[in-house]
């Protein structure tokens, strides 16, 4: 009897252990992989691990001039632009979908989420030929246009939501001492709605530094970011550079991903349900 | 501090009437309580004095001053919410501070201003803490601590003790009398806690369906019913239904073998309702002389309940109802006995 539930308990850990080996080899598998790839210097197939090692990528990507560090510009002022863009509408437009009866709200919210709706290519295809028009194509200005299409959808959604976390009866408590609306707005309100705006920018942050087809579409080949960059490196062979590139993408999105889920609470998601 | 009066005040969604016409007038420091069931509008006849709600018609004057249209923020009334309502990113101090800081007053004014407060509401020495960090019987002792810095002219209180358990509740309330006495501030108080509004109000204004039922000191509205809501409302462990008999004598309602006189608008056959309260009934074991001044009514001790300091039993009529009724001995079980009621307790719709 007990040697029946041993084989079992082994046979069990036997299993568990290749499942967890397989699932860890298929998340880090990738990573581990760009990681070694953006320090080898000398790698050739078949040869399971680079010939020669060194930081000649490293030093040549972020040297002053190089492109890498032109492209990482480009990206941080495009995502920094977009996020302010992105906060100055959804601040407004989440308080007012989370405070107030607006007709067609559910509407509204629709159209915010219509672009993600629909296949992308079609989508960005068409807004690269209306940005032909407006003489928008391959300028700072369309990238970040197409970047907030992309982004406002959760920047809208998540603001709304930490808007709507805060009882209303803390907004009256300060009315009712004498404060008007602006004085509620900014001493009681935006405060404790801080965690969730802070939480929406590094969404919009990250998605606009990552954002690959709107960019290739409306900006290449005149505005490189880092995502263009590293497809025109990788597809230029240059493994090194590519590999450097997404390292550096990595970057920043783990460090908001540990910062974002200190400030994204539970509330704001299930207060998503407008 | 200040006299509220308000007349004809209506404010209605859609189909429903939250207040309907309804007229009050507090004097200045006094506290009155409305009570009603919950959807009886109370809240809302609270939140237009506070300016929040909107009322299609009617008026609302503080002291001489017409509010009724005046912004929230103007008002000059300070408000206690059922959920604290505290903000929650600022400290204790913080939060007193918020509404002296809005009438421009000097640090030194408001830091003398909280610490009285806070020694008022008899929490000295919390004034770094965050709400969080609080009970929820501190943190509406902070809530009031922040509604009177400011001298309001009017205090309201939203169903302040709701949130809290039996003890704390049962403490506070009387800590809020205590207050609202000492600091002479007119008060309404919002509860659908019928001992709460007895045992806490100068005058109880009874709300049913955003009317004024009825409105008194609490000793009358409680040994005046003007009706069976009323009565139902302030607690009655008994009603009875039945329906009015008629004899030679005219019409009647017959309750443990007596006869009752019913209203005058009843007619035969119509249904009446008898209320009587278990602890204003005498029990007894020997039939009692005839009095002008009490009923007598026949019974038969069916269950016993032991409270503690009394009993409570169930007695049933020879008409087949059963009340419930207090008396401090251990009977047995299955006796006759009589039950004497005083006349003007025994109410009758």
């Amino acid at each position: 009897m007990q040697d029946v539930t041993r084989t079992n308990w082994w046979k069990r850990m036997i299993l568990r252990t290749i499942a967890v080996t397989l699932i860890g080899l298929a998340i880090i598998g990738p990573l581990a992989g760009t990681l070694i790839w953006s320090f080898a210097e000398k790698w050739y197939w078949p040869s399971a691990f680079p010939q020669q090692v060194g930081l000649k990528y490293w030093k040549a990507s972020l040297s002053g001039q190089s492109q890498v560090m032109e492209s990482l510009w480009v990206s941080l002022l495009i995502a920094v632009i977009v996020v302010v863009l992105a906060m100055l509408i959804s601040v407004p437009a989440g308080y007012a979908l989370a405070r107030y009866d607006i007709p067609w709200k559910r509407i509204l919210l629709v159209i915010f989420l219509m672009p993600q709706a629909f296949p992308q290519l079609p989508v960005f295809i068409n807004m690269t030929s209306m940005f032909y028009r407006y003489n928008l194509v391959g300028t700072v200005t369309g990238v970040v246009a197409v970047h907030l299409v992309v982004s406002l959808v959760y920047s809208v959604w998540i603001t709304t939501a930490a808007f709507k976390s805060i009882p209303v009866s803390l907004e009256e408590a300060a009315v009712n001492l004498g404060a008007n609306r602006l004085k509620v707005f900014f001493r009681i309100t935006l405060p404790l709605a801080a965690p969730g705006l802070i939480a929406s920018s590094i969404f919009v942050f990250i998605t606009s530094l990552d954002e690959f087809t709107g960019t290739f579409f409306v900006g290449a080949p005149f505005i490189q970011t880092l995502p263009i960059l590293m497809y025109t490196a990788s597809m230029g062979y240059n493994m090194q550079y590519a590999s450097v590139i997404a390292v550096l993408l990595t970057i920043p999105a783990l460090f908001f991903m540990l910062v974002l889920e200190r400030f994204l609470k539970a509330e704001y998601i299930s207060g998503l349900g407008v | 501090m200040a006299t509220l009066r308000i007349k004809g005040l209506t404010k209605t969604y859609g189909q429903l009437k939250a207040l309907d016409n309804v007229d009050l007038t507090v004097e200045e420091g006094k506290l009155a309580a409305i009570l009603g069931p919950s959807g009886s509008g109370k809240s809302t006849l609270v939140r237009a004095i506070a300016g929040f709600v909107v009322p299609d018609c009617g008026e609302i004057f503080l002291g001489e001053r017409d509010i009724t249209h005046e912004r929230p923020e103007h008002r000059n009334t300070a408000m206690v919410f059922q959920s604290y309502a505290l903000w929650p990113h600022m400290t204790v101090y913080q939060n007193i501070a918020f509404g002296l800081k809005l009438k421009k007053k000097t640090p030194e004014e408001i830091a003398k201003k909280v610490k009285w407060a806070l020694e008022l509401v008899d929490l000295p020495g919390l004034e770094e803490r965050l709400p969080t960090q609080l009970s929820g019987g501190q943190q509406q002792r902070v809530a009031l601590a922040r509604a009177l810095v400011v001298d309001p002219e009017i205090l309201l209180l939203d169903e302040p003790l709701s949130n809290l358990d039996a003890k704390i509740r049962y403490k506070l309330r009387f800590e809020i009398k205590k207050l609202q006495k000492r600091l002479n501030i007119t008060t309404i108080y919002i509860t659908h806690d019928q001992e709460e509004a007895l045992s806490i109000a100068d005058s109880v204004v009874l709300l049913k369906d955003g009317r004024v039922m009825q409105a008194g000191a609490p000793q009358d509205i409680y040994s005046r019913p003007g009706d069976l809501f009323v009565a139902e409302f302030l607690g009655a462990s008994n009603i009875v239904t039945g329906k009015t008999l008629r004899d030679e004598g005219g019409l009647y309602a017959s309750l443990g073998g007596t006869r009752l006189p019913v209203p005058d608008d009843k007619k035969e056959n119509d249904e009446v309702s008898l209320i009587l309260r278990a602890d204003e009934v005498e029990l007894t074991t020997e039939k009692p002389a005839e009095s002008e001044d009490y009923y007598v009514l026949k019974g038969i001790l069916c269950d016993q309940m032991y409270l503690g300091s009394r009993w409570r039993y169930e007695v049933s009529t020879p008409e087949g109802h059963s009340l419930l009724v207090d008396h401090d001995r251990n009977l047995a079980a299955h006796s006759e006995i009589y039950l004497c009621i005083s006349r003007d307790r025994l109410y009758i719709y």
